[in-house]
Order: C-alpha cells, then sequence, then structure tokens
C-alpha cells in the first residue's frame, strides 16, 4: 500500500481542487438562478458551449483570456435564451432546460467541424498555466493545495463568498429571495419578479460557461465533443445538496473534484478494476448524494413554477 | 394586452387545429433558421435541402434506410410520449436503451438453441424488463428519496453506457475483433429482413405496432386515464381515488421498457452484437421527437420520420455540398428551441373589438 | 372636499368574463369607504386595478385630481396607494424586518427595525421585528402587512376582506388601528362582504354586484337590510324548506378522533360524533379549526393518529380513499378545482373519474367511450351544466358549473354518506340555492350529509344538527330549533368561549 503515502493525498486535494473548478462556476451561478425560483438544466449546454466559443476565440486571436471573455458573452446570451422561454414565454423549465442541452451539443458538434474540418491532429491551443504564489507555494503540504492553481479556480473560489454576500446580505439579494419563496409577495411589494428572474438566469448562464471555458483552457487543452460530460447536472445537485448556499455548495463540488480525481488516480495506479468503474464514480456519487439528502433540504418554495402576474 | 382594436389574449384552452399547425411552423422555422447555418459553410441553403431531402426519399434505398432509422427513435419518442405525460421527466432513455441491447445480446448468445419465433419474442420481453427496471430505480428515487429525476436518470445514462462499455471490453469481448465488441450473436436472434437487399427489418414494423399499442393504451385502457390523471393532477386524482404511487410505477415501467425495446432494435436489428456506441443519442433525440408530436403516440411515428429523414438525408448532404452531417444535430436543437417558443404562442390569439363589444358581452365559446 | 382617488368607467375583462364593468368609485381624503359585494362581485378586481396589478380595458384613474397610470404596484405605492391581500403576500422564512423592506432602498436592518418600531406604537400594531413569519399568527402576520403599507408612507390603505381570518378580538383591534389612521389624516378602503362589520366601521359604502356599482351610500342613510338587498338584487331569502325526512340509523361513527396537519401540528383532538341516515349533521366554524382536516380524514386522504371512524359499521381507518368510496362515500372538497377536479381533462373524464375503472365505465380495462358520452350528456341535461360539450376541456368551464360537475358525480354514485366540503364557496347565488336544493334532495333519499361550511347561514338553515368546531375539537352539538334560537351560543362556541356538555 505504498501508493497512498502524504504525496498521493496531497496531489489528490490539490487536483481535487482543480477538478471541481468548472462544477463550481456552475453551481454558484446556479444557485443565483434557483434562489430566484428558475431550474436551469440548461447548465450542461452552456458549459459546452463556453468550452466550445472560449476554445476557438482563444485559437483564433491567440488570448486565453479572451476566450474566457468570449465564452461569458455567448453564456450571457444562452442565459437570456433560457430566461426568454421560462420566463417570458413559461414553458416548462425542464423541458426548456433539456433542449437547451441538445441545441447546444448539436450546435457545438456541427460548428467544431465546420470551423476546423476534419484533422488527424485535434486543434489545440497553449492552455492557462498554474500560478504559484509567490513564497506560500512552497511551504509542504498546504503550499500545493492552496497555493498552486489557474487563475480561474482562485477566481471561482473568491465567488463564493462573494455570491453570499450577495444574496443573503444585500438587498437586491433579498429581492432574489423573495421572488424565489413568493413571487407574488415580491410583485406586490413592487419588485420586478421578471427582472430579476432574468438577471439571476443570465448570471448563471456566464458562470456556468465560464466553467466550461475553463475546461477547454486549462483543464485541457482542446476542445472535445462533450468535453462537459454531464458537468452541469452535477453543478445542479450540488445546488440541491448544498441547499441552495454557496458555501456548502463548494464542498459539494470539492466532493465531486475529489471523486473526479480519485478516479484518475486510481486508474494512474492500475487497479485490476476496469477504467469505466472510475469514471462512473462521480455519476453514481450524484445519484446516491441525492437520493441520502433530497430530503434534508428545503427548496426555494417558488423554484420550477412559472410566474404570471394576473393569476387568479 | 390591447393595441388599438386589436386585442391579444389570453385563452385557456388552445383549439384544436392549433396542435397540428405549431409543429409544422416550427419544423419550417427551424429550417429557416438552420439554413444560416449553412450559409456559414458557404453553401446555397435550398441545394443543401435538397440533398438533405433526396437523401432521406430519393429512392426505395433511401426510403428504407429512413425508416430503419425512424425504430429507434420511435421507440424512445414513445417513452417519452408516456413518461411525460405522467409528468415524470424521464431522460434516461439512452441508458435503458443500453440496457435493453444488453439485455438483447444475451439473450441472443446464450439461448442458441431456440428457434427464430422463440427467441425474438424472449429477447423482446427482456429487453422490455431489463429497460423497465433501470427506469424504475430512477422512478423510486424521485418518489421515495425526493430526488430530482431529471439528473437522476441522465446520470443513470451514463452509468449504464460504462458499464456496458466495460462488459463489451471485458468479459464480453468476442477477441477476434479489432474493436471492442461482444460476440455475434446466434442467427435465429437476428430480426429477419423484410424488403430483401435493404437493411430494413423487424424492428421497424415492431415500432409501428408498440407506437398503435402505447396509443391505445394511453387513450382507450383505464391504465391510460389513471396514467393522464395523474400527470395533470396528482391531487385531484388521488382524491378520486386513483393509486398514485402505482400509476407512477406503471408508467416508469412502460416508458423504460419501450426505450429498452429502441436497444433491443438496433442490437438485434442492425448490430447483431453489443458494441460501445450502440446508440449515436437515440435516447436523447427521443426527448425532441416526442415533444414535437405533443407526446401524441401517432404523430410520434411522424415525428420520428422526420428526424430520422434528417439523419439519413445528412449524409447524402455531406457528400454532395460538403456541409457536415453533424448539421443535423444542430438543426434537431434548432427546431426543438423554436417548437418551445411557439408553444407558448398557442395561448394567445387575435382578436378584433367590434365597437357593439365595448362592454357589452363576450361571444367567444368561453363561459 | 378632495378626492383622494377617482376611479372613472372602469371595464376589466378576464377570458369569458366581465369583471368590471364601467365602474366608478371616489375615495374621500381621511374616510373609511367600504367595497361590498358578494363573491365574484368585482371588489377585489377593482382594487387590484387600482393597485396596478391589473390592467384595465378602459377606464381612467385620479389621484388627488391628477390622472396617473399605474402600471405596476411600483407605481401605486409610489402615488401612495397601498394594498393589504386576503391571501398574505409575506414570505415565510424570512423575518418581518425584511419583509417589511424587501423592494425598497434601505442602508442597514437595524435603522429599518427601529422606524417599524416608531410606527408600530403610533398605530397600536404589535410585532418582533426579527421574528420569523412563520412564527407568527395570522392576526400578527396581517399586522406586518399593514406596517409593510405604512413603512411606504402610504396615504390610501386598501385591505381585501381583513377579517376572515381574524378573531373577534383581533377584528377589534384592527378596526382600532383604522380609526387611528384615519384620525392621522390617512384614507382606507375596506373590501367585505360582512354586512355587520361594514356597518360598524364605514363612513360610506359602494355596493357592487356582477362587476357594476349598484349605488353608493352615506353609512348613516342605510342599513343591513337595505345593503343585502343591493347585494342580493332582490329580497333574500334566508330560508329554506326543509323536507320533512324520517331520521334513520347510524351510518357515520367518529370516536375519539384526532389527527395532525401539513404543518405537523395537532389539527382534530378527540373529536366524536354520528350522523344518521336522512340527516344533515353540520359543521360550523371560523375557517382553519379543523374542519378540513375533518372531511380529509373520513374520506382517506389525511392519516389518523387516533380514534375510529365507521360507516355503517366497516372500519374506515387506514383504507384507500378508493376503496372509502366503495363503501358509499361521496366527497364534494372544498378545492373544487385543484382536488375534486382534473381541469386538464375532458368534461366526460372527469364526469367519471371516481369510477372509470369498473363497468359500465370499463370493461376489462378498456374504457367505454359511448357509455362516457352517453352518461355525460345525462348528467349535463339534468344539473344544467353549460359547457360547449362533452369533450371539452374542463379547465374552460365557470365556477359554478365546475362545481356543478363536482356534485354531479359524486351524487350519481347513490352514497350513503356525502361530505360536503364549502360547497357553495364563491358561487353565485342561483347556482348556491341549486346545491343546496340537491343536498336536501339527498337528505330525503335518506343520504348521511356531513356539511361543512364557513357560511353560518347555511349551516343554521340546514342542517338538522350543528356541531361547532374550534382549535380541533367539538365545543358542542345543538339541534336545529337550538341552534337557530342561540346564535349567540353559537357564536361564542366558534370563538371558544363557550362549551356544552
Amino acid at each position: 500500500m505504498g501508493h497512498f503515502d502524504l504525496t498521493f493525498f496531497v496531489g489528490l486535494i490539490t487536483t481535487a481542487i482543480r477538478l471541481a473548478t468548472p462544477i463550481l462556476f456552475a453551481a454558484v451561478g446556479e444557485i443565483f438562478a434557483e434562489r430566484s425560483g428558475v431550474l436551469n438544466l440548461g447548465i450542461e449546454g452552456t458549459m459546452l458551449m463556453g468550452a466550445f466559443v472560449g476554445f476557438v476565440t482563444a485559437f483564433g486571436s491567440g488570448s486565453l483570456w479572451l476566450g474566457v471573455g468570449a465564452a461569458a458573452l455567448v453564456g450571457a446570451m444562452m442565459g437570456l435564451l433560457m430566461a426568454f422561454l421560462t420566463v417570458t414565454l413559461r414553458t416548462r423549465q425542464e423541458i426548456s432546460g433539456i433542449a437547451i442541452n441538445l441545441f447546444s451539443a448539436g450546435l457545438t458538434f456541427a460548428l467544431f467541424r465546420l470551423i476546423f474540418g476534419t484533422r488527424s491532429v485535434p486543434p489545440h491551443i497553449k492552455a492557462f498555466g498554474i500560478i504559484r504564489v509567490w513564497g506560500l507555494a512552497d511551504i509542504p503540504v498546504v503550499g500545493p493545495i492552496l497555493f498552486q492553481h489557474y487563475a480561474l479556480t482562485y477566481i471561482a473560489i473568491a465567488l463564493v463568498p462573494i455570491a453570499y454576500y450577495v444574496i443573503f446580505k444585500t438587498s437586491w439579494g433579498l429581492k432574489v429571495r423573495v421572488v424565489g419563496e413568493n413571487p407574488v409577495a415580491g410583485d406586490t411589494a413592487g419588485i420586478n419578479v421578471y427582472a430579476v428572474r432574468y438577471a439571476c438566469v443570465i448570471i448563471g448562464g456566464t458562470l456556468a460557461a465560464i466553467g466550461g471555458s475553463f475546461l477547454s483552457l486549462a483543464q485541457f487543452n482542446m476542445f472535445l465533443d462533450q468535453i462537459s460530460n454531464g458537468r452541469g447536472f452535477i453543478a445542479i445537485a450540488v445546488t440541491i445538496f448544498g441547499n441552495w448556499q454557496p458555501v456548502r455548495a463548494l464542498w459539494g463540488a470539492l466532493l465531486f473534484g475529489g471523486a473526479d480525481a480519485l478516479q484518475l488516480r486510481l486508474q494512474a495506479i492500475g487497479f485490476k478494476i476496469p477504467y469505466q468503474f472510475f469514471l462512473m464514480i462521480p455519476y453514481v456519487l450524484t445519484i446516491v448524494a441525492l437520493a441520502g439528502l433530497s430530503k434534508r433540504v428545503r427548496a426555494p418554495a417558488a423554484l420550477i413554477v412559472p410566474y404570471k402576474r394576473g393569476e387568479r | 394586452m390591447r393595441i388599438g382594436r386589436l386585442l391579444i389574449e389570453e385563452r385557456p384552452v388552445p383549439p384544436l387545429w392549433i396542435r397540428f399547425v405549431i409543429p409544422i411552423v416550427s419544423v419550417l422555422l427551424g429550417l429557416f433558421l438552420g439554413s444560416f447555418l449553412i450559409m456559414f459553410a458557404k453553401v446555397d441553403p435550398l441545394k443543401a435541402y435538397y440533398y438533405l431531402f433526396y437523401g432521406a426519399w430519393g429512392n426505395k434505398y433511401f426510403i428504407t434506410e429512413t425508416l430503419v432509422k425512424m425504430s429507434p427513435l420511435l421507440f424512445t419518442g414513445l417513452a417519452v410520449d408516456v413518461a411525460f405525460t405522467a409528468k415524470f421527466w424521464n431522460i434516461g432513455m439512452e441508458g435503458q436503451l443500453y440496457v435493453g441491447a444488453l439485455a438483447s445480446v444475451w439473450v441472443g448468445l446464450t439461448f442458441t438453441t431456440l428457434p427464430s419465433w422463440l427467441i425474438i419474442p424472449l429477447a423482446l420481453v427482456v429487453a422490455f424488463l431489463a429497460g423497465a427496471t433501470w427506469a424504475l430505480l430512477a422512478g423510486f428515487l424521485k418518489y421515495r428519496l425526493r430526488a430530482n429525476e431529471v439528473v437522476t436518470t441522465i446520470m443513470m445514462n451514463y452509468v449504464m453506457i460504462l458499464l456496458v462499455s466495460s462488459i463489451v471490453h471485458g468479459p464480453w469481448r468476442d477477441p477476434r475483433t479489432f474493436w471492442p465488441s461482444s460476440p455475434i450473436v446466434t442467427r435465429s436472434a437476428f430480426l429477419p429482413i423484410l424488403i430483401k437487399g435493404t437493411r430494413f427489418h423487424l424492428g421497424v414494423v415492431i415500432a409501428l405496432v408498440t407506437a398503435v399499442v402505447v396509443y391505445i393504451i394511453l387513450w382507450k385502457t383505464t391504465w391510460g386515464y389513471s396514467i393522464r390523471a395523474v400527470g395533470a393532477n396528482p391531487k385531484g386524482a388521488n382524491y378520486a381515488g386513483i393509486n398514485v404511487v402505482r400509476t407512477i410505477v406503471l408508467t416508469t415501467m412502460i416508458s423504460g421498457g419501450v426505450a429498452g425495446l429502441a436497444g433491443f432494435d438496433q442490437a438485434l436489428g442492425i448490430q447483431h452484437q453489443l458494441i460501445e456506441n450502440i446508440s449515436p443519442g437515440y435516447g436523447f433525440m427521443g426527448v425532441a421527437v416526442g415533444l414535437l408530436s405533443r407526446l401524441h403516440p401517432i404523430g410520434t411515428i411522424i415525428s420520428a420520420v422526420f428526424f430520422a429523414s434528417l439523419i439519413t438525408g445528412s449524409e447524402m448532404m455531406q457528400r454532395a455540398t460538403g456541409v457536415p452531417v453533424g448539421l443535423t444535430y444542430a438543426l434537431q436543437g434548432i427546431v426543438l428551441i423554436v417548437l418551445l417558443a411557439t408553444m407558448s404562442l398557442e395561448k394567445y390569439r387575435l382578436r378584433l373589438l367590434k365597437g357593439s363589444e365595448k362592454g357589452g358581452g363576450i361571444k367567444d365559446g368561453t363561459l | 372636499m378632495e378626492l383622494a382617488v377617482e376611479m372613472k368607467g372602469i371595464t376589466k375583462i378576464f377570458p369569458g368574463v366581465i369583471a368590471c364593468d364601467g365602474v366608478d368609485f371616489s375615495l374621500r381624503k381621511g374616510e373609511i369607504h367600504s367595497l361590498l359585494g358578494e363573491n365574484g362581485a368585482g371588489k377585489t378586481t377593482l382594487m387590484n386595478i387600482l393597485y396596478g396589478l391589473y390592467k384595465p380595458e378602459s377606464g381612467s384613474i385620479f389621484l388627488n385630481g391628477k390622472e396617473v397610470y399605474l402600471r405596476s404596484p411600483r407605481d401605486a405605492i409610489s402615488f401612495g396607494i397601498g394594498m393589504v391581500h386576503q391571501h398574505f403576500t409575506l414570505v415565510l422564512p424570512l423575518t418581518v424586518v425584511e419583509n417589511i423592506v424587501m423592494g425598497t432602498k434601505y442602508g442597514s436592518l437595524n435603522l429599518v427595525a427601529g422606524k417599524i418600531k416608531e410606527l408600530a406604537d403610533r398605530y397600536g400594531l404589535n410585532v418582533d421585528p426579527w421574528a420569523y413569519i412563520w412564527q407568527l399568527s395570522m392576526g400578527e402576520r396581517q399586522r406586518v402587512e399593514i406596517l409593510k403599507a405604512l413603512y411606504r408612507d402610504v396615504d390610501v390603505l386598501i385591505l381585501d376582506e381583513p377579517t376572515t381570518v381574524l378573531t373577534f378580538q383581533e377584528t377589534e383591534e384592527l378596526f382600532s388601528v383604522l380609526k387611528k389612521m384615519k384620525s392621522e389624516g390617512k384614507s382606507v378602503i375596506f373590501i367585505s362582504h360582512k354586512l355587520n362589520e361594514v356597518m360598524e366601521i364605514s363612513d360610506r359604502i359602494t355596493v357592487l354586484r356582477d362587476g357594476k356599482v349598484i349605488n353608493t351610500v352615506n353609512k348613516a342613510d342605510t342599513s343591513q337590510k337595505e345593503l343585502a338587498k343591493m347585494m342580493v338584487g332582490r329580497e333574500v331569502v334566508f330560508r329554506l324548506q326543509r323536507p320533512e325526512v324520517r331520521i334513520g340509523g347510524v351510518v357515520l361513527e367518529l370516536k375519539d378522533v384526532s389527527c395532525l396537519n401539513d404543518k405537523g401540528m395537532v389539527a382534530l383532538k378527540g373529536v366524536s360524533f354520528d350522523i344518521r341516515e336522512g340527516e344533515i349533521f353540520g359543521i360550523a366554524g371560523v375557517a382553519g379549526n379543523g374542519q378540513s382536516e375533518l372531511a380529509e380524514v373520513i374520506t382517506g386522504l389525511r392519516p389518523l393518529t387516533g380514534g375510529s371512524i365507521r360507516l355503517l359499521g366497516e372500519d374506515l381507518v387506514g383504507r384507500t380513499p378508493r376503496e372509502i368510496r366503495e363503501v358509499g362515500v361521496s366527497h364534494v372538497p372544498e378545492d373544487r378545482m385543484d382536488v375534486g377536479l382534473i381541469l386538464d381533462m375532458t368534461v366526460k373524464e372527469n364526469f367519471v373519474s371516481d369510477r372509470f375503472y369498473k363497468p359500465p365505465v370499463s370493461r376489462s380495462g378498456f374504457l367505454n367511450y359511448s357509455y362516457m358520452n352517453e352518461l355525460a350528456k345525462d348528467l349535463i341535461q339534468q344539473y344544467g351544466i353549460k359547457t360547449p360539450g362533452v369533450d371539452a376541456v374542463t379547465r374552460i368551464l365557470s365556477g359554478g358549473n365546475l362545481q356543478k360537475i363536482v356534485l354531479a358525480r359524486e351524487l350519481s354514485s347513490n352514497p350513503r354518506l356525502i361530505v360536503a366540503a364549502q360547497p357553495t364557496q364563491g358561487l353565485d347565488v342561483g347556482t348556491t340555492e341549486y346545491i343546496r336544493r340537491l343536498l336536501l334532495e339527498e337528505k330525503s333519499k335518506g343520504a348521511a350529509i356531513l356539511l361543512i361550511s364557513e357560511d353560518l347561514e347555511e349551516v343554521l338553515s340546514l342542517s338538522d344538527r350543528i356541531a361547532v368546531m374550534y382549535e380541533g375539537e367539538i365545543m358542542g352539538i345543538l339541534d336545529y330549533d337550538r341552534a337557530n334560537k342561540d346564535i349567540e351560543l353559537v357564536g361564542l362556541m366558534m370563538a371558544g368561549a363557550e362549551r356544552l356538555g
């Protein structure tokens, strides 16, 4: 059992934090959306679009951050589309989300081939590098875990307290919570329910897309079909058993990052179990977590219910 | 909302003709929007659509190919019809298809001594049960443990696809083949080809029959009544005496079972063995197929034919114009989004206010 | 005298219904003006328009003499109009302060709490600013709603049926708050259907009926009887002819029944009574004292925590709703739209939702549509249900017709026991009288009827015996004569102040 020494665990936790990044972005964004009452199942597709657009932009322009920016823009647009479908047209939220996922999968599949054609060597870019915080990065154990990460990872983690503050300590955050619990109350108090929901869903889409760009610009250095591979749904699960709170979602994202990191490491160690079972770990974990925790959490009361003023 | 004398008002129930018009409008609008993508590929959209149509319907062979592609889509579309009618958002058809394929191949490899007329029905039943059981798990998770069924069924897709992959790489791996696959099933398990010289197999007919059966179940039986009632109003259904839990179990099993038949169709009708990517996403496309037909089983046939045409036609389109095959998937997505947008518009209508109606009575068929 | 509010020629149309038909309404500064009318008269709709929630098809609104266009409650509030709805618009998991302050700009919650305390003292609205709404009683929650409006400096306060959820004591407290507001120069619009309250608190009264203004009068110039006549349009016939029916043996027997409500608190405490053949047993009481749970427990929609329920000797405890229906119980639920009917199914399907699984509606699992069509046509004719056809989607029908479908179905199964909860709630006078006649007909046929109604008049006039419920207990059972002679006793029991035996 010489495999499981300190180096293993330090490496595991560090990788876990890195792999948690896209899920964390998406989950924090989804918390905004769901706190306002909208279940955005389309973040899986939005992440995919973010990964694609980010990659193409970075490939074409040579700038990684421009790629991230482009991804954010596309994410906002996808959020806008989702908000339009669910808030204005009041389509069933489950279905619009799935539609957006199918749409994104198809569009990225087609556009990727249209733009790059078929090549034997897939197009790639020089990915983000890890930022080593001067001085702190070399502390044993803590150094790699906390201070050797991508810029985007630091940003994702910084988002957690920011999101917490905005949602629970600002007047706009109060509006969001009101709208998600009792939109009728909010409307009669003069809150523009539609505007708040639009804003939250757009924020959710933007963050999910940025999380997606992390996949193609940092975690990998290329775009692959289905690169998001279910992470958007995992982010939704994280939102649920994080009880719609940013800090708890952070732990949830880390848990899944950990599962992802674990399966990579276990594969590398070369257990006799087929690699597919390792790949299954995050998905099974999601199912188990939802099965175990869904009863103990309290969703915003108006989640999934479309709002229409004048409903008697 | 009023613009001059034009009133845009809500109506509680859309008239019947709208339900036909909306899908057609969505398809046309979707194709229109898709043409922008085609232009992006520097191809004339009309030319591209011509080849798309030709590749799907241009000659006898193409037509059979389209129908062959229709059958798995019809199965998964029907699965969506049943589940969504009860408002159980089963997105797990892909996984249910895989487990159905797995079960069918198991039968085909195990019961090698049985004749066709025994082994094929056996495989059908086993595939149905496999899909039903897998879906039942998701139903249990939702109704006992309150786990969101969209997320769980999607996760279960990944799990089952990986499971099949591990089996195909592992215990069932046929050492003779280059690509990982199981051995070919016994000859008697091959779904017979019904039109010589084509791939048109029995599965297509079974799919059509299944559509009729699902239609009858949903609209002509007491089971169907329960399913529709529970989907429309579970509280009202419970009050009236319907056993909601039993109805949900029934729904998930039928839905999963029918999706499992899609796997049966692919495994014994086309591949005759178990391979890793036995489905290019038929399960997910089933959502679009079902929704486009507004969850009506007979309409799903037409919807499945439409989506199948997109797939088979796209190959010809690529060969003739260079537009990549992937475009069809983009088109599917666009049509679906347009469908959702237009579906919500059916709730409104335009009415011209006559002078006498200002403050007078309303005669519009509603009460 | 200056008019705080003037509404001229307001017309509002919803699909299939004219809610307001050319209504003129005015509110003087510093007056308490009541809007009186039955359910569906248009009072709430009119005020929702004033509050910016609805946009009228035509008409204009003037505030302090200037014409205004109200696009949303935000606009209304900015013009000094506040509204407290019948169903509170409070967010339960948040605190009083957060609820009051939502949608406004504020510095710190502590500052806000201070201002709230000040307002509370000035008007007599005591409540803990840091309590969570789910912890508060209905009366306290209403105070929060009023504080919400006062915090926003409203000059006009609209109250929609404020006393339906209050106890007698709380109603008196509310009235003193309103009088204090009047003395501070604020104006109040008081929506109600309760004649005695309107006569107590108002300066002027406007009566609405079917969306039209019948009259606007000074309180001094009118009486309850006059107002009732205006509300209903004719001499109100308060009493229906009760048929002479021989009361038979015991049909339903409850012993010591207890159960919990949805929030996990005790809803019924040791309730015991029985109902006989041919008897109408009425349950009187203010809503929320366990009546809903009582109906649910008998019909199998809610589990018991103790006691027994027997129908003709058969134990009903632990049985499913279908089993209970099979032994002869019918249920007219208080929520006809979300429980009694499946609105997205057709009319003919709703007629058979209780029996579709057995012959003659179905055979060996297959539905017999021709039978369903025949049955639907018969019932539609028999009950005078207005519908475009048997295949119409139930959602489009009006409240009265919806209730008729429920009754047609529930009564056509020849039940031994009918549980009728709020059977005439929200319905027009014609349908209400029709339904009461139907119940009396069933009584003549020998059915036992449990009638639960918040309409005391209804309970008193139809029931052979009346039980008064308060906080999950039966305070006493009176027979028809005693209950009608001694209404004060009934009122005291309803308020929990008196108990019999």
